[in-house]
């Protein structure tokens, strides 16, 4: 694969990149390391893709050993971005993107191992796939999902 | 609205990557992984093992004593083991991440690289002090005292200064290597063990 078309896979999947690194960057330094390291690996890496997969299963998995093997700063930056009052036509939809927004928020409360394993499972892989991915069995996978949800229900509550 | 529609809703909106796509090119760069790091601690104390196993050579010719050319001779050897040892220390450790592995043994294989990579230079270690120790001490005495060797080791008070200078310095040295380890590397340890340890809870 030349850089042309692997920058062009990369683009096609820069929204998987900025919500996983986003999840687990602590400042904009961090994540600037994160995302040159996370280019330099699957750059390097690429020869183990194989095309009859997805690039972003493949992607996915990059970006989750580099991430997780790569030394970060233990601690939780919130969010403080302040809503403008918005227009009643596009209310609905700032509130659907609040929601959105308190959600990853408090999957970024999460233990590190938990936000891999819910962002896999809400990015719709099936548990056999998560286990696959992290290196566990299904039944544990499922176990686990299940302890995350209630986490984030009651996350979500304050 | 249930939390799979919400987290497909959230699209981060992110110019670094942009950024990053406009100023680099992805050929060219360089990796800040923890075993890039390890590669490069080995590459340069290589090269510096490398220069001073030559500065060792050059000095078992010039000082024309035989019981010091003894022992930087037993040193010399010791430092092409170290040098064999760290080429292949340095081979061994695989900086790319391999998409082939699931995390767990991703992070486990980050785990047992930097393990070894601290056990073998403690071991060198434990070996190299003791006979640098010795060597600079003789080397230091003959040259600072300008007694010649057989006179400069002929005195009890010498023996017993070489004797506890390596009692000392041995396990100073050895301490001093795992504490700097520890320094660089130890968060990053139990960042691993911790991140292991969830997964197979």
């Amino acid at each position: 694969m030349d850089e042309q078309r692997f920058m062009a896979y990369i683009r096609e999947n820069q929204g998987l990149l900025n919500k996983l690194i986003g999840l687990y960057a602590n400042d904009p330094e961090e994540k600037k390391d994160l995302y040159q390291e996370v280019l330099y690996q699957s750059w390097h890496g690429r020869q183990s893709y194989r095309n009859e997969a997805k690039f972003s299963t493949w992607l996915y998995r990059v970006c989750l050993n580099t991430i997780l093997t790569h030394k970060r700063k233990q601690k939780i930056v919130t969010y403080t971005d302040d809503v403008e009052p918005l227009a009643p036509a596009i209310q609905h939809q700032a509130l659907a993107t609040e929601d959105s927004k308190r959600l990853y928020q408090a999957i970024r409360r999460l233990a590190e191992s938990d936000r891999a394993i819910i962002s896999l499972h809400l990015d719709g892989y099936d548990n056999g796939e998560i286990g696959t991915i992290v290196g566990i069995s299904t039944g544990n996978v499922a176990v686990k999902i299940h302890r995350i949800k209630d986490q984030l229900t009651k996350l979500l509550k304050h | 609205m249930e939390i799979e529609e919400q987290w497909r809703n959230f699209e981060p909106e992110d110019d670094m990557l942009d950024d990053l796509f406009g100023k680099v090119k992805v050929s060219r760069l360089q990796s800040h992984g923890v075993l890039s790091k390890l590669r490069k601690n080995i590459l340069s104390s290589t090269i510096l093992s490398l220069v001073a196993t030559a500065y060792l050579f050059w000095a078992t010719f010039y000082f024309a004593i035989w019981q010091v050319q003894v022992m930087l001779a037993v040193v010399d050897v010791f430092c092409i083991w170290i040098l064999v040892i760290s080429v292949r220390l340095y081979k061994g450790i695989d900086p790319q991440i391999d998409p082939s592995l699931s995390l767990l043994e991703q992070l486990k294989n980050t785990r047992a690289a930097m393990q070894h990579y601290m056990d073998v230079q403690q071991k060198v270690s434990i070996f190299i002090y003791p006979l640098s120790i010795a060597a600079g001490f003789l080397i230091g005495g003959v040259v600072g005292s300008g007694k010649p060797i057989e006179a400069f080791i002929g005195e009890k008070v010498v023996i017993i200064s070489l004797v506890v200078a390596i009692v000392v310095l041995t396990p100073v040295n050895y301490f001093f290597a795992r504490w700097l380890f520890k320094l660089f590397f130890g968060k990053q340890l139990q960042q691993l063990d911790k991140l292991i340890k969830e997964l197979e809870e």
